[in-house]
């Protein structure tokens, strides 16, 4: 025991947590968008944030937060804050950070005077967006293009990860943005497979590791599929060191061996998906029997019924199959008997085409593809169809091969055939997800439309992106670039890109005036970046600095928080405030949870007084183009916010008696205090006091909302879409190509596979220290725990069986070389058993240039330094690590 | 008096570090020395393919027989009433006979370039100002309020758990008398009320 | 469980730790000499300079540890606060008996000094009384000071009893040296000096098989130390060769009839001096963290 001296010594030494006010607000530094608290005290005379807890009331992350969560506070404290307009010093080069302090006015006043000098159309501009700005301020940047007549965003979640990877998995359920859609119910799963995921999950998204470690407490069975040894294959049962890229072929063959031993969900196949489904063989595709309407939207299927034996007619948007059109309930059947003829054409089945177009994906054959032994391979598919409930994790990022979509969508069917979707274990669809369904059928049958941000799921990027693709939208019949250059593709018999949305797809011909759209160049010759930083987060780094400095590149904006790397490369630098100190124009959903919920941020610190939010930036904007009115005509139509309230609230801040930001918010308040029955300050005092709101909860939810049980998902049938219909929509307005294979099919990485001995497969990922948002590198508390494991974190893990042939040691500098294009960077080894022999890997986030981010610049190699431009063509995601590496010493 | 003693869970652990972080933030610990309370190792075992990797958080064991007490000339290191060991910063010697002693490695110097680093950082509200030798306080300043340890509250894994070990429905309680959480080398004989679960 | 994978080296205790440990030693083993010379009817000056040395060494080594290795060098006065249990109130305990049982002790030596000569008559009665004094304290400095390393549980390479015992052996085998190579030995002063060099060279050689052997067949991290350690040619050099070896072989040369020519003591004492050293740092510097972690 110690002395009442000593017991007083103790008490003196008092933590972070002591006497602060705790303010809810939203984590910044990944889109898992955890619900945090900041804790604030007065420090020096000023309110100061210190420390960061989970939010307990957080369906999502309940009260827990990652070591970026926790650092994230540090970002308000950066030395090297911007804290004015920056306008670059006349003469000095884009690249140098060369830069002299302005007002807002000079700013804005030098940026209208470079689009006035160079004569910029607006179809010559482009907004560029980093993921906040997706998150955060959808409805604001969309309506600030609309009304401004600008074609072209470019955001960077798109061809690294939301239309990659997620692509595939909403081919069969209708999502679109998955990983903020759906969360998978690890902790009820009792077996699990995780394929090409480890930030998603382990490295790190607390939503998903709360639950996860549920599963991994229960004893539940993990299974993953990874050519390293990541944060996630450390809690696997049983680590599959799968070929990088074949993880498809996995998957076709635990599909062969789910369907012919019967280990799937017959009832729900039956119900709820397009398995029963009639369909014919026509010149060698597969081909639905259907009825389509004028826009080719389906409005008649067939199934033969199981207990009157005859065909009948299904409608063409519909949850279930168990109700006929004249309102008759059927069994449909999975198979139908040999020669079965229907309107005089031999038909089968989907279910049982799926079954022939498995016939060929053994697990012997899949063994050949993945190096995994077929015995194993049969195991799982056996054991994962024995066991309930499985669950295949979706996947997040998907930006590796061509093939991603289709792997990701084969995981999704995986998943169908255990029918688990909104059932315990299983893929769970956000309450927000759900509403936005709910309203969209209620709109639906009484002829009306929703507002377009409420379009649920694959509805939204249809028809938002498909604004973009569609010259006839805009007055000056320019489409984005992206799509003008797929059509100019086409024109000259190339394959362009099907669904370019939010791409930089063509950007550097259109930089460089040699894309043409009707007859003439149509030109890019503006950038406006908001939160982006595509120098280090697109590929490869060359283009983007080639296009930032090219002498037709008239004007480029950057709008951030600290100096990136990309922002050395701007004209006009306008700061930010960040996530801590801002208040936020909306009341968001809280992301993926299953209970409804709504969620915003409260400014827990004073802003820098010469910061602005985006939202005051892209309304100032807005009304140095004289779009103003429109603005917020686009806003009302597509948020449904009252243009009435817009307009009022927006009259205040035009006079300069409140931001716009407040404006937006005070609008955003007053809709859903009106949703929810109440006031909006009653609401403000709630969301402020519990920081996330449950509207209503999963149990209630599901009683009445489920998808499949109740609701119909947004595929073009409505049904779980094991053959997808969007896909043979592709063919038919292509012509044919494996990738959009409407079936089961099997494409290989289109990699090196007979390889020199100082030549590799590459892969890369990340650690769950760092962030990949646009300005978040330079944190010194992620950097500290990042160098800490500097060799398994910053080196290229190479196996010893390889590493010794080659003379290789840990911390070698070694020269890495993409085969392929010649690309090369330095970089330090890690030999390591971790990773398979025929194969190297790297950590994607480091390398940071500016020397201004004195945390990070200079540590480490960055990955866009190999990885060469080349997409695939359905959304131009990008094939970042298809291709081989020699590494030499 | 309740006896707290904690549980960390490697089944679950999946080597976030936001334990590191978390600590960093709420004590001010000296991460720009690459020096922090609790840490978590990366440790790696046999060959490819049957490689393995564990994650193992570390963190100052409280024992109930601290070496670091015994050896300590200033008496410095103590222990107070909850049973915490606790460092006194006025009377620390930094001798660092206890950072010898310690057969967990749980103690680092926060030397003078701390010292001044922490200023700079966090201005009047710098916690370390003197020279000493630092270590997990259990967060016992938090405790006081009620909360748990920064690292407990914020473990996403849900790996750490704390309690009162004399207290049987206790999850902490629990685990340690169904033999499932075990401390580490009770050979040693410090008696560590930090037990795991592997 | 398996080897494990990665032993980290201690961060406490550095090179200024191994300075104190030797000076410290040395001068304990030089006063506690002192004492044990005065049995031998030796000179006042050899007497004198052995003190003296013996206190300066101390005053080195007390500045080591509280100046080059402390953190807080302002606060060892709270050094004595812990005096039932630790090995460093011990020291300081050790080293204030050291100067004060070596300077009373001396004293008398020097009666007609102007002043302390004074002091110095008045204390002649005593003088064995504060010699003792300062002998046991001198000769329990080495141990104990080594004991501050094979104390603790938490590093195997220096947690065993042979550890403070080489130290207490060492010393004294380099304080004989030492005041060999300052003094001209003959006759049975002679024949004593190199055969207590003798006799502590074997018993060296002993105990350091015996920790040899203690680390090989012990702990992974004893073990994994003890090759680092046999690994380094300085410290292989340094110890086993010239601290151990020479010695013992220069020794008995000189104990079974050869004939000194003068070099011997100096060469003695440089080798021992050297191998002192380096046992005590490359012991410090090797020592290798208890692997607790259960992978």
């Amino acid at each position: 025991m110690s002395s009442q001296k000593e017991r007083n010594v103790a008490a003196r030494q008092s933590t972070s947590s002591r006497d602060v006010e705790w303010v809810p607000s939203i984590c910044n530094f990944c889109s898992t968008v955890c619900n945090v608290r900041v804790g604030v005290k007065t420090v020096n005379g000023k309110k100061t944030a210190v420390k960061i807890e989970g939010n307990p009331n957080s369906p999502l992350n309940r009260g827990k937060t990652c070591a970026r969560g926790q650092a994230g506070l540090r970002q308000t404290y950066d030395a090297q804050r911007l804290t004015t307009p920056l306008i670059r010093v006349p003469g000095s080069k884009r690249g140098e950070w060369n830069f002299r302090p302005a007002s807002w006015e000079e700013a804005y006043g030098y940026v209208m005077q470079k689009l006035q000098e160079n004569q910029v159309q607006p179809w010559e501009m482009s907004m560029v967006g980093g993921w906040t700005s997706c998150v955060f301020y959808m409805p604001l940047a969309l309506s600030f293009v609309f009304s401004t007549g600008i074609p072209n965003i470019v955001a960077s979640p798109m061809q690294q990860c939301v239309a990659a990877g997620h692509f595939g998995n909403d081919m069969v359920t209708g999502n679109f943005n998955f990983h903020d859609e759906v969360l998978a119910d690890f902790e009820n799963a009792q077996y699990i497979i995780f394929s090409m995921t480890n930030s998603g999950v382990a490295a790190a998204s607390t939503s998903r590791l709360v639950r996860f470690a549920e599963a991994k407490k229960r004893g539940a069975k993990v299974i993953v599929l990874d050519p390293r040894l990541s944060e996630m294959a450390a809690k696997a049962d049983e680590w599959l060191a799968i070929k990088p890229g074949t993880d498809s072929a996995f998957f076709l063959a635990m599909i062969h061996v789910m369907l012919r031993k019967g280990l799937y969900e017959k009832d729900f196949l039956i119900k709820h998906s397009n398995m029963p489904f009639l369909a014919m063989e026509h010149q060698g595709m597969v081909v639905p029997m259907m009825e389509t309407n004028e826009q080719g939207f389906p409005t008649a299927f067939w199934v033969r019924d199981q207990i009157s034996g005859e065909v009948r007619k299904l409608p063409g948007y519909s949850n279930t199959n168990a109700v006929d059109v004249d309102g008759k309930n059927i069994v449909p059947s999975l198979e139908v008997p040999k020669d079965f003829e229907f309107n005089g054409q031999k038909v089968k089945t989907i279910f049982q085409y799926m079954v022939e177009q498995s016939a060929k994906f053994t697990p012997a054959w899949a063994e050949q593809e993945t190096s995994i032994p077929a015995a194993t391979i049969e195991r799982i598919a056996v054991e994962f169809g024995q066991t309930r409930p499985a669950l295949v994790d979706p996947g997040w990022h998907g930006a590796r091969y061509e093939n991603i979509l289709n792997t990701r969508r084969l995981q999704s069917i995986v998943q169908a055939l255990v029918g688990g979707f909104d059932v315990p274990g299983g893929w769970m669809m956000s309450g927000e997800y759900r509403e936005k369904l709910m309203h969209f059928l209620q709109a639906m049958q009484k002829g009306e439309q929703v507002p377009l941000l409420s379009l649920p799921g694959l509805q939204f990027p249809l028809t938002a992106a498909g604004k973009f693709f569609d010259p006839r939208e805009w007055s000056h019949g320019h489409p984005s670039f992206a799509m003008a250059k797929s059509m100019s593709d086409k024109a000259e018999g190339k394959p362009g890109i099907i669904f370019p949305a939010f791409s930089d797809y063509g950007l550097d011909e259109a930089v460089e005036g040699k894309l043409m759209f009707n007859g003439e160049p149509y030109r890019i010759k503006a950038l406006i970046m908001n939160a982006a930083n595509p120098v280090r987060h697109f590929y490869p780094e060359s283009r983007w600095k080639k296009l930032l400095t090219h002498p037709n590149m008239a004007l480029i904006v950057a709008i951030d928080i600290v100096p990136s790397d990309t922002a050395a490369y701007a004209d006009v630098i306008l700061p930010n405030q960040n996530y801590i100190e801002r208040e936020e124009p909306f009341i968001y959903g809280a992301g993926p949870s299953t209970d409804l919920a709504i969620t915003t941020r409260f400014s827990a610190v004073d802003p820098h007084p010469q910061t602005k939010g985006t939202a005051d930036i892209l309304f100032e904007f807005v009304i140095g183009f004289g779009a103003l009115d429109k603005f917020m005509e686009t806003i009302s139509a597509f948020t449904g916010y009252d243009l009435n309230d817009i307009k009022a609230e927006v009259g205040k801040a035009t006079k300069g008696e409140q931001s716009f930001t407040k404006a937006m918010r005070n609008v955003s308040f007053k809709h859903h205090a009106n949703n929810l029955k109440t006031t909006p300050e009653k609401l403000e005092v709630r969301l402020r006091k519990e920081g996330v709101v449950v509207v209503e909860p999963k149990e209630k939810l599901l009683e009445h909302a489920a998808i499949c049980r109740h609701l119909p998902v947004p595929t073009p049938s409505g049904r779980i879409e094991i053959y997808s219909l969007l896909l043979a929509g592709f063919v038919q307005q292509q012509g044919y190509r494996v990738n959009w294979d409407p079936g089961l099919v099997y494409f290989p990485p289109q990699v090196n596979q007979e390889k020199k001995p100082n030549e590799f497969f590459f892969t890369y990922g990340k650690v769950p220290t760092v962030s990949y948002a646009s300005t978040n590198s330079n944190n010194p508390i992620l950097m500290a725990l990042s160098k800490n494991k500097e060799d398994e974190f910053m080196g290229l893990w190479i196996n010893p069986q390889r590493a010794n042939l080659l003379n290789i040691k840990t911390g070698d500098v070694v020269t890495l070389e993409n085969c392929q294009s010649g690309q090369k960077a330095e970089i330090k080894a890690f030999v390591t058993e971790m990773v398979r022999p025929d194969t190297v890997f790297m950590s994607s986030s480091f390398g940071t240039e500016n020397p201004l981010l004195k945390f990070s610049a200079g540590v480490g190699t960055a990955l866009n330094k190999i990885v060469p431009y080349q997409v695939e063509p359905i959304v131009s995601a990008f094939r970042s690590q298809e291709f081989t590496v020699r590494v030499t010493k | 008096m309740a006896r707290y003693g904690m549980v960390i869970d490697l089944r679950s652990c999946v080597g976030c570090q936001a334990c590191s972080a978390a600590c960093a933030l709420e004590n001010q610990t000296p991460y720009w020395s690459d020096k922090w309370r609790t840490k978590v190792l990366d440790i790696q075992t046999g060959q490819y393919p049957n490689t393995g990797r564990y994650f193992v958080p570390t963190i100052c064991m409280h024992c109930e027989e601290p070496a670091c007490m015994t050896v300590c000339p200033s008496k410095a290191t103590f222990k107070n009433d909850d049973g915490f060991v606790l460092v006194n910063y006025d009377t620390c010697l930094g001798c660092k006979a206890c950072m010898a002693a310690c057969p967990y490695g749980a103690r680092y110097v926060y030397d003078k370039n701390d010292v001044r680093q922490a200023k700079e950082v966090y201005g009047e509200a710098a916690q370390h100002t003197k020279v000493h030798i630092d270590k997990c306080t259990f967060c016992q300043d938090r405790i006081a309020l009620g909360m748990e340890p920064a690292c407990v509250s914020t473990c996403p894994t849900l790996s750490r758990m704390v309690g009162d070990l004399d207290d049987p429905a206790s999850a902490v309680a629990k685990a340690v008398s169904s033999g499932l959480a075990k401390p580490l080398r009770p050979d040693l004989g410090t008696n560590p009320r930090v037990y795991y679960i592997y | 469980m398996a080897k494990p994978m990665h032993l980290e080296h201690q961060e406490a205790y550095e090179w200024p730790v191994s300075v104190y440990l030797f000076f410290g030693g040395f001068g304990g083993a030089l006063i506690a000499l002192a004492f044990i010379f005065h049995f031998f009817a030796a000179t006042q000056s050899m007497i004198g300079l052995s003190v003296i040395s013996g206190l300066v060494l101390f005053a080195i080594a007390g500045m080591f540890l509280v100046f080059f290795d402390l953190e807080r060098p302002l606060n060892a006065v709270y050094s004595l606060n812990n005096f039932t249990k630790s090995g460093i109130s011990w020291d300081v305990i050790l080293i204030v008996l050291n100067y004060i049982g070596a300077i009373l002790y001396v004293l008398p030596e020097y009666p007609n000094l102007p002043i302390i000569g004074g002091i110095g008559q008045a204390l002649a009665p005593f003088q064995l009384f504060f010699g003792a004094i300062g002998a046991i304290a001198g000769f329990l400095f080495p141990i104990i000071s080594g004991g501050l390393l094979a104390g603790p549980e938490s590093i195997p390479l220096w947690h065993t009893p042979a550890l403070p015992l080489l130290y207490l052996v060492t010393s004294f085998e380099l304080g004989l040296a030492f005041i060999g190579s300052l003094f001209p030995v003959s006759g049975l002063v002679f024949t004593a000096f190199t055969g207590g060099i003798f006799a502590l060279s074997l018993l060296t050689f002993g105990i350091s098989f015996a920790y040899l052997e203690h680390t090989h067949n012990g702990p992974v991290e004893a073990k994994e130390g003890m090759h680092r350690m046999l690994k380094t040619f300085r410290f292989v050099l340094l110890y086993p060769l010239l601290g151990v070896l020479f010695p013992l072989v220069l020794s008995a040369y000189l104990l079974f009839g050869g004939a000194a020519s003068g070099w011997e003591f100096p060469a003695l004492a440089v080798t021992l001096f050297l191998g002192g050293f380096a046992v005590r740092n490359c012991v410090i510097l090797n020592g290798i963290e208890t692997y607790p972690w259960p992978y």
